[in-house]
């Protein structure tokens, strides 16, 4: 087990070492889809009793819970399928190697990030899965890439710095300053700062994974980069900040507060990203606010599990994160692989299991999304709040139609064939039907059977049915026409971009300002009138206490 | 009871000689390189330099066995009448940081400032070695004297080591920097020598321990104190004193830019630290420190700002310096003056040492990998270093291993003295210093992603880059890696730093 933790960690950082030299970057690069292998095997073998713990000298420790266990299966399986399309896609190319940097390392922080156990691997382990993610979203070097690729990194920067306040706040509260989360975590009902360590979670980890306002970098991010990229961006590292939630927040008693705003937000990003999601023409920003959405609704049943004290949310909730991260991850994916894909048979094929697959975020019976929905359902008490998740699904519904039809206009690219994104698509697609079955009775103790009586059936598929049926009425009704799809970063209808566009300008106003400032005190006589007003107030202050 | 304690406090304990060895022999190294000419002159500076660092772990070793701080009497006199050096733990500590950088710029510039296989004497290496000694002997005078005098004829002797490193490349520019650097720090020193003065009137001694014991706050103690700090502050380069800063540690060449950034403005620190919390602890006024860390918490916002700004690398980093100077100012208002002092004010005084030694090693490496980015291309224009990565990986490397530090990315020093500075402020409720330290760590993400960001891009056209030195490389980057491994010290209070200190 410890060695296989290690590989999963290690791996990743060794074929980085080694794209140093030379002579091994091209064997480094052909081999990408195997950087994630250890850490597939360390969630397999972890298998149904999953507790064990690893801890290193210096407070250092790991450990893989059941939740984090399913997060990083799928998360592995996401990062080696679009490895695997990468290291094609790179063969031969001069910048190879340096896309590879950023790969592994963004690859190490997302799967790694897992299986901390400590405040301090998180906090690096999280930087990895955030801040090299720029590299790569800039890659293709557009203007308005390079403005996604900092927005996303300024965005990292602020996560990083808002959970390193509530990881100090945290272990300040814990018995003796216990850099283990756990620790933290059981201390933070009497800690003093309580409140600003929630807060501070949700603001830090809210920003990872979109929740509304904090979305701004997400939709532009997701539509920069290669697709490939994107593929383990959007499945794979958003997850980050899904198991910072399931890890920090305190499912328990004295919380339901905060469980109630956590809900709050998360269903405002529900409904939110389909709203503006419909607005686009770019199927990857559909893609993107369709992530809001769905992130935002997970984000909302972990608010749930903390309002009513339930300890399970977070294992329901991280059942519900695997198909996430596999559909999403293989949408980016099929996209790719529709735009290489010539024959009409082969089209029509990528075309209908996208198609379901994208349904299964709505809960379309007999996919996997469907048991995804059908296990997180104990968490929502019936009534309005059962209807009002129901409504989101409907939403996504009507959202995944809109993305189907874009890419179904999607022109097969001339230079065609360039990476093997069917045959990953094709692999994807399985695993994301198939897994959620194998693992339903574990996660909920029911046996999968149940999901097939006429009674579930019925109640899973009344969103998706409705969420088609207002589709083909807004077509048919001629308000939502048939658009050919686009390719800009830039979104369409997102009214709360113009917070980030003016917090973006005002930082930018104020960074000239204090420029200037700095500036103006490099005067002689500004320095030196400053040195003794300083001796001057320091005198008085000295003597005013005495 | 304190008086005695003060005179324990002296008495000379074996091994103190190591204290007098740490200044005399880079002394007579310099000499030796005088007399000893082209040839063999560096030769044995670099000898020097080696006993520096094995001197250093000694002393570093015996305090630490002993718990006791390291003190040597000189001529048997004891203060007030003689003089004493005394070596507590955050002196070991620094002469060991000190030595280590000292000897790292020598190997990194050895190709340039070594020995000539001519034997023909330079003038540059001439300046070179005999300028990195004498800082080596100034900072042990000042990292071990124990009266105010004493730390006053260490400073300048450090002020006027530095000056020729800041102008020894010798254009125009260089010595304009020079020049402004000599101007400012001679105002700092009047300030100071006004100060010690007055305090030598009041008590008739400038021995420290005997200060902490006797001091009064009245107005000439307070007056002096004041002048004292302000000349400290401006040898320190504390925004808004920091004009000389940027160009000085710009202008030099790398191995100098290394050492003034990395050990030259922590010696007028060390001596701030000295003043406030061992001649003068029982007037650390609240309102009067948090003063000084308004001071560093302006230096950390509008220095990282600064550095962001900046169109060429080398005056980013000494941006950075001026911004991660600003950290060590919070240890004044986090460290508490009342007695009995609760485990956060441990927490801080470490996180505030620890900030001292980390920037140090990254800084140094940092200002290497700068140097030897200027070396390969001819410029350090950010802007145009597209295709860096693939020519000189390892220094991009250093310079991100360092830039971690910087940002306070764990394991690394940077981290850990982040964390504690961080601990110590939001559990003393200052909120306002967390949030500081805090958005300095982001502004420090954003400056050395700016530069990463352009290393690793694609160039326009392919870069030329004459190749650098493998050793100059693996100095810089072994120095990043220090600073790395910093943190793998737990992140508590070390009882290292505690050794010694005056009650």
């Amino acid at each position: 087990m410890s060695l296989l933790l290690v590989l999963t960690l290690g791996l990743p950082l060794l074929m980085l070492l080694l794209l140093v030299v030379p002579s091994f970057q091209a064997r480094i690069v052909s081999l990408l889809a195997a950087a994630p292998l250890p850490g597939l095997l360390l969630a397999l073998a972890s298998g149904r009793d999953l507790d064990w713990s690893l801890r290193l000298d210096g407070g250092w420790a790991f450990e893989l819970d059941r939740p984090a266990a399913m997060l990083l299966l799928a998360s592995a399986l996401i990062w080696s399928a679009a490895g695997a399309c990468a290291s094609k896609w790179l063969k031969g190319r001069p910048d190879a190697p340096r896309f590879a940097m950023w790969w592994l390392l963004t690859l190490w922080g997302s799967l790694g990030v897992f299986a901390a156990a400590d405040l301090a691997s998180f906090y690096l382990l999280y930087a990895a899965a955030s801040l090299p993610a720029y590299g790569l979203i800039v890659w293709h070097g557009g203007t308005e890439e390079r403005r996604a690729g900092k927005l996303t990194l300024a965005a990292g920067l602020l996560g990083e710095a808002l959970l390193l306040a509530a990881f100090v706040l945290m272990a300040a509260g814990a018995p003796g300053q216990s850099l283990l989360i756990s620790d933290g975590v059981a201390a933070l009902g009497a800690s003093p700062f309580r409140d600003w360590v929630i807060a501070l979670l949700i603001l830090g980890f809210g920003l990872k994974i979109g929740l509304v306002p904090l979305h701004g970098w997400m939709p532009l991010s997701y539509a920069s980069g290669p697709l490939l990229a994107t593929a383990a961006l959007s499945g794979a590292t958003s997850k980050a900040g899904l198991i910072g939630l399931i890890t920090f927040l305190p499912f328990g008693p004295d919380f339901a507060g905060w469980g109630m705003v956590l809900l709050m937000l998360g269903l405002a990003s529900g409904f939110y990203g389909v709203v503006v999601g419909l607005f686009q023409s770019n199927p990857r920003s559909v893609l993107a606010y369709s992530s809001v959405s769905q992130l935002g609704q997970m984000a909302a049943m972990l608010g749930l599990g903390l309002a009513t004290g339930s300890p399970n949310a977070a294992l329901l909730v991280g059942f519900y994160a695997l198909y996430h991260v596999l559909a999403k991850g293989g949408l980016f994916l099929a996209i790719d692989a529709l735009s290489q894909a010539r024959e009409q048979r082969m089209r029509r094929i990528i075309l209908v299991t996208a198609g379901i697959t994208a349904l299964g975020f709505a809960g379309l019976p007999l996919a996997g999304g469907a048991l995804a929905k059908l296990a997180v359902k104990p968490l929502m008490a019936d009534g309005v709040l059962g209807l009002l998740f129901a409504v989101a699904a409907c939403g996504s519904a009507l959202l995944m139609l809109h993305f189907i039809r874009l890419i179904r206009r999607i022109a097969p690219a001339p230079d065609a064939a360039a990476s093997p994104a069917q045959l990953a698509w094709a692999f994807i697609f399985a695993l994301a039907m198939l897994l959620p079955w194998l693992l339903f009775d574990i996660v909920t103790g029911l046996a999968a059977g149940y999901a097939l009586t006429p009674g579930v059936l019925l109640e899973l598929g009344w969103p998706v049915a409705a969420g088609l049926l207002i589709g083909w009425g807004l077509s048919a009704s001629g308000f939502m026409v048939s658009r050919p799809p686009t390719s800009g970063v830039r979104t369409r209808g997102d009214v709360l971009m113009a917070l980030w566009d003016g917090l973006e300008q005002s930082a930018r106003a104020s960074v000239q300002r204090l420029f200037a400032l700095e500036a103006a005190s490099r005067r002689w006589e500004a320095s030196s009138s400053l040195l003794v007003l300083v001796m001057l107030v320091l005198t008085i202050l000295l003597g005013i206490a005495a | 009871m304190m008086a005695l304690q003060a005179i324990a406090a002296t008495e000379p304990v074996p091994g103190g000689y190591l204290l007098v060895l740490g200044i005399v022999l880079p002394a007579a190294a310099i000499i030796a390189l005088f007399v000893l000419g082209g040839r063999w002159g560096p030769r044995a500076a670099a000898l020097m330099l080696a006993a520096q660092i094995a001197i250093a772990l000694r002393v570093l070793s015996l305090v630490w066995e002993t718990g006791q701080p390291l003190v040597y009497v000189v001529g048997g006199w004891k203060p007030p009448l003689g003089i004493a050096l005394r070596a507590d733990g955050i002196s070991a500590v620094m002469m060991l940081t000190c030595a280590i950088i000292a000897a790292a710029a020598a190997v990194f510039a050895w190709r340039d400032y070594g020995p000539r296989a001519d034997g023909q004497e330079r003038r540059a290496s001439l300046v070179f070695l005999s300028s990195l000694l004498a800082i080596g002997a100034a900072l042990n005078l000042l990292f071990t004297s124990s009266d105010l005098f004493n730390l006053y004829v260490g400073l300048e002797l450090l002020t006027f080591a530095a000056i020729p490193l800041v102008s020894l490349k010798g254009s125009a520019d260089t010595l304009r920097a020079a020049l402004r650097y000599l101007l400012f720090a001679v105002f700092g020193s009047m300030l100071y020598l006004l100060g010690i003065v007055l305090i030598y009137g009041a008590y008739g001694t400038l021995d420290i321990a005997m200060l902490a014991v006797r001091v009064r706050p009245d107005g000439i103690t307070l007056l002096a104190a004041g002048l004292a700090t302000a000349g400290l502050l401006a040898k320190t380069a504390l925004f808004p004193f920091h004009l000389w800063l940027p160009p000085a540690h710009a202008g030099a060449p790398a191995a100098a830019s290394a050492v003034l950034s990395a050990l030259v403005v922590k010696g007028s620190l060390f001596l701030l630290v000295r003043l406030w919390f061992d001649a003068l602890p029982a007037m650390r006024e609240p309102q009067a420190m948090q003063l000084l860390a308004s001071l560093g918490a302006a230096a950390v916002v509008i220095g990282s700002v600064s550095a962001l700004a900046q169109a060429r690398l080398k005056l980013l980093v000494a941006y950075s310096t001026v911004a991660q100077i600003g950290y060590m100012f919070f240890v004044f208002t986090l460290v508490p003056a009342a007695p009995g002092e609760n485990w956060l004010a441990g927490t801080a005084w470490t996180g505030g040492w620890m900030q001292v030694v980390a920037h140090a090693f990254a800084k140094a490496a940092m200002f290497m990998a700068a140097g030897l980015v200027a070396e390969a291309l001819g410029h350090d224009r950010i802007n145009d270093l597209a295709g860096l990565a693939k020519r000189l990986p390892l220094v991009c490397l250093t310079f991100a291993v360092s830039g971690l530090s910087l940002m306070g990315i764990p394991p690394s020093g940077g981290f850990s003295a982040k964390w504690m500075l961080l601990m110590a402020a939001l559990g003393q409720g200052h909120w306002f210093w967390a949030a500081v330290i805090i958005g300095g760590g982001v502004l420090a993400g954003a400056y050395v992603f700016r530069v990463l960001g352009r290393m690793m891009a694609e160039p326009q056209q392919a870069l030329t880059a004459k190749p650098v030195g493998d050793m100059q490389q693996a100095v810089a980057l072994g120095l990043a890696c220090i600073a790395l491994l910093l943190g793998f010290l737990p992140l508590e209070p070390i009882g290292l730093l505690q050794i010694g200190r005056l009650p």
